[in-house]
């Protein structure tokens, strides 16, 4: 009977792929810290002459890909904002069922971001983006590469749950 | 199409699934049930829903309060509010409501201010005897104040979905925050006066106050920092966010000399997955609002709300009635995500001061957030006071009169919120 | 009762001349063919930005969308060309370089799976400053507010101005504080925005004057008989000529509003100088984009 908090902890023995994922987003945010606050400074230094017009343009699109690559691992660890208030007055097999199905609606979901994401990520590639005229098609991947690691979190998970029921039941 | 849309949504949601795929999902019935939406369409507003540079300063202030409260602030602060109010009766609980302001001043999230200074005063609340649900609410309550006095996570949503601008919402939100504290102060202190606790009177001491003062004041100035950086024009709401983030660091790092690069690594990492959380909640469900859009589901609304009344002052009550009830069904950064644009849009026709009406709608979206059943407060505040949520069904019921009036006095006058923003 | 229902996205308000020709557009598709084709028009950005719809009707999600350089033109870049700064002498200059350009955009759609249908005007952009621009020497280290575009980067480096990108919504506040000293806009932008009350003054610089295209999706339009096809492009050329009509009466609107609001109008001098300036810039800048763009610069130029 609880909702998230914003805090999401740290499990004592990350997977490898929370610890892959956190090799790419800290050094990732860290360097849009950086980068933010050097705009911010150079604007203030030899009259403005060095001021970076791109750095919102890094920022927003470096954010799009972090989130979309921390989703999988909220997915992994069951951290996403859920309210289970209701559920969890049900019994506990029809509870176990209902999570199955919910899980498969997952995976249809990102199957659609997955495969749309693409065909989009394609339409976009000769979009040019205003400050470095980057093709959009660099941006628009991190959709269906972070629904297709979505999916592989959902999927590991009930592998996971089906082997601890399991284990649960030999007891 | 909205009715679809919204049943579907409230169905995935009570079921147990995830808020953002919750909006997913429910968008996605929609597009295969009208062939006026189509997937790529859902697409093209989820990355759209995310790309915005005002809302990248979420994740700046989740990591600058985080790498804040664990340097050692959270203590400090509450050392400082025990040094100024300890020694009245009751003092434990008017410490909750100034530790909180304090917090509200460096954090912009209300979930990560009633967790840390939860986990501090609802324990030494016990210990002096004052009921646990009484301790608990107190603190979720004072929590409400993050979201109000800047930085505020609810009202960057607010503003990047309406386009009222963050700077403005900012210096609007510090006034209606010191009222929620002060009618909990009041409430506090008519409680209490029934309530029987161990006396154990910290008698108020100058050098005391003197020397937490010091202690906390470096993390104290960074509210100014802040605001009179965004005042005097010295940086935009966006980056307030990455200059709080350097100043938590310099912070943690060289002042309290309490953090280490493991420290570091682990809040970034917890920041990240914090933001994300929001931002994909963001992200899905930007498409329902091209969904309503289609639906003209302004017209609708506005026509039923019209049909009962077109005073004003009537329907901003009943949008804040409608709102707390909400609510209590849902998160609150959904109910900000699908609702602000339309609310807005209500609020610029009935005449209201878009700043204003911002502010008004913010704290409605956050009554939510102390609306049983679903209220991620009370979930937090009752999880550290280790009470089953059953128990303080009652006494919300008491807590949540002081705000509801302070809301509709922010709503009637626009005094409070529209007199700092007048200074910019 | 209507047979095709096609959706058209824009992003300004119902009072915008845009706007006004979109409404225009759609009641005489939905008059010439007795109701067959209904076209419904959705202001206000409701269905999103201009990048958003631009990408909604190559992908064929919105059916039409007006938009310019921040939206369709995103897709191809060597149309930006067509928003340098002081290419054109005034709108009536500027129609003839749309009637002669119109088959190079033409082509350049088709690649995308869109068919232009018009051509709607803006400008001329002025700029909004705290400090009047009498001449161009005013510009001298102004901290300008700009679109986050090379283009406008460059006008305004070609200038001695800093640009300054600040999103949309906190251009009034950042003015208001002194982030930036000045921003830009055409002037029904610099009216409804009200940033003239942070900075009350508007001097006249009139440097740019833009297109904003009028795209369908392709396969939306083949799909239509060629009847109600010669409608819809027939349609669109008389809201093409009336959205140009409105666009001088509603500029002198907009500068009386802010006059009447206690605005100084500053008639910027020597804007030969400010042309001669940027006629270097918009080489170099055709350049970077490609033979395409240098040649279609040459078009537009070669028009008198
Ligand atoms: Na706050
Ligand atoms: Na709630």
């Amino acid at each position: 009977m609880q909702e998230q908090s914003e805090i999401v902890e740290a499990p004592e023995n990350p997977t490898l792929l929370e610890r892959i994922g956190e090799a790419v987003i800290v050094p990732l945010m860290l360097a849009i810290i950086a980068i933010g606050f050097a705009s911010v400074c150079l604007r203030y230094v030899f009259n403005g002459h060095y001021a970076l017009f791109w750095s919102e343009e890094v920022i927003r699109y470096a954010f799009i890909w972090l989130f979309w690559l921390a989703a999988p691992i909220l997915v992994w660890r069951r951290a996403m904002f859920t309210v289970d208030l209701f559920t969890n007055m049900l019994p506990k097999p029809i509870q176990r069922v209902i999570a199955i199905l919910l899980d498969l609606a997952v995976i249809v979901l990102m199957g659609t971001f997955v495969y749309y994401g693409w065909l989009m990520a394609r339409v976009n590639a000769p979009q040019l983006s205003s400050a470095l005229s980057l093709s959009l098609f660099w941006i628009y991947l991190a959709i269906p590469v972070g629904a297709a690691l979505i999916i592989f979190a959902t999927i590991a998970r009930m592998l996971r749950d089906v082997r601890n029921g399991a284990q649960e039941a030999g007891r | 199409m909205t009715l679809t849309l919204f049943g579907c949504f409230f169905l995935f949601l009570l079921l147990g699934l995830p808020v953002a795929f919750s909006t997913g999902l429910a968008a996605l019935v929609v597009v295969l049930n009208y062939p006026i939406v189509q997937e790529r369409l859902l697409i093209t507003k989820t990355f759209g829903g995310m790309d915005s540079f005002t809302l990248m300063a979420i994740p700046f202030f989740v990591l600058a309060g985080e790498v804040m409260s664990r340097s050692g602030l959270t203590q400090r602060i509450v050392d400082l509010a025990i040094a100024l109010v300890g020694h009245f009766r009751a003092g434990l609980a008017y410490v909750t409501v100034i530790s909180n302001v304090m917090m509200a001043g460096v954090s912009g999230s209300a979930s990560a201010d009633c967790a840390a200074t939860g986990s501090i005063l609802i324990p030494a609340m016990k210990e002096q005897g004052y009921k646990p649900e009484f301790a608990a609410l107190m603190v979720a309550f004072s929590a409400m104040m993050a979201p109000l006095i800047p930085p505020s996570i609810f009202l960057i949503i607010y503003g990047s979905m309406s386009g009222v601008s963050i700077g403005r919402l900012f210096l609007a939100g510090i006034i209606p925050g010191l009222l929620v504290g002060f009618s909990l102060l009041i409430l506090a202190f008519i409680l209490t006066r029934f309530t029987s606790f161990k006396v154990e009177t910290v008698k108020f001491s100058g050098q005391r106050l003197k020397e937490s003062a010091m202690k906390a004041g470096f993390a104290l100035v960074m509210p100014f920092v802040i605001i009179g950086g965004i005042r005097f024009g010295i940086f935009t709401p966006t980056e307030a966010g990455i200059v709080a983030v350097v100043y938590a660091l310099f912070y943690g790092f060289v002042i309290e000399r309490s953090l280490n690069l493991k420290n570091l690594r682990e809040l970034t990492m917890s920041a990240a997955l914090s933001s994300a959380n929001i931002m994909m909640i963001v992200g899905f469900s930007a498409v329902f609002g091209t969904i309503l859009a289609l639906g003209r589901f302004e017209q609708q609304i506005t026509s039923v709300l019209f049909s009962i009344t077109t005073e004003p002052l009537l329907v901003v009550t009943i949008l804040i009635i409608v709102l707390t009830l909400i609510g209590g069904l849902m998160d609150e950064v959904s109910t900000a995500v699908l609702f602000v644009p339309t609310l807005a849009a209500i609020g610029v026709q009935m005449g209201f001061d878009p700043v204003q009406f911002g502010v008004v709608m913010v704290l409605a979206i956050m009554m939510g957030a102390v609306m049983p059943p679903v209220g991620t407060l009370l979930f937090i505040g009752v999880s550290i006071a280790r009470i089953p949520l059953s128990r303080i069904l009652v006494l919300v019921w008491v807590f949540l009169i002081p705000l509801l009036l302070v809301n509709l006095l922010i709503a009637f006058v626009p005094f409070f919120t529209t007199y700092l923003p007048s200074f910019m | 009762q209507a047979e095709t229902t096609l959706t058209l996205g824009d992003i300004y308000a119902a009072d915008h001349s845009n706007t006004l020709a979109d409404k225009r557009f759609a009641e005489l598709v939905a008059e010439r063919t007795n109701g067959e084709v209904k076209i419904e028009v959705y202001g206000d950005a409701t269905l999103g930005n201009e990048r958003e719809l631009a990408e909604s009707v190559v992908s064929g999600s919105v059916d039409i969308a007006p938009s310019g350089m921040s939206g369709i033109g995103r897709f191809f870049p060597e149309l930006q060309v067509l928003e340098l700064p002081y290419l054109y002498k005034d709108l009536d200059h500027m129609q003839r370089v749309a009637a002669v350009i119109a088959p190079d955009v033409q082509e350049a759609f088709q690649a995308q799976g869109v068919r232009n249908l018009g051509f709607l005007y803006l400008g001329p952009r002025s700029i909004a400053s705290k400090k009047a621009i009498n001449t161009i020497e005013d510009m001298d280290g102004l901290r300008i507010r700009v679109p986050e575009s090379p283009l406008y980067i460059g006008f305004a480096k070609a200038l001695n101005a800093v640009p300054t990108p600040i999103p949309f919504p906190e251009v009034y506040s950042a003015i208001e504080t002194g982030v930036a000293d000045a921003t830009e806009g055409e002037p029904a932008t610099l009216s409804t925005t009200k940033w003239y009350e942070t900075t009350k003054s508007v001097s006249l610089t009139k440097h740019i004057w833009h297109f904003r295209f009028i795209p369908v999706n392709s396969a939306k339009f083949d799909a239509l008989p060629k009847e109600q096809q010669d409608v819809l492009v027939n349609a669109a050329a008389e809201a093409q000529a009336y959205q140009a009509s409105l666009v001088n009466d509603f500029n002198d609107k907009a500068l009386d509003e802010m006059k009447k609001a206690g605005v100084t109008i500053i008639e910027t001098q020597g804007l030969d100088k400010f042309a001669a300036r940027l006629a270097t810039f918009q080489d170099e800048f055709a350049a970077s984009l490609g033979d395409k763009a240098v040649a279609l610069l040459a078009k537009v130029r070669s028009v008198q």
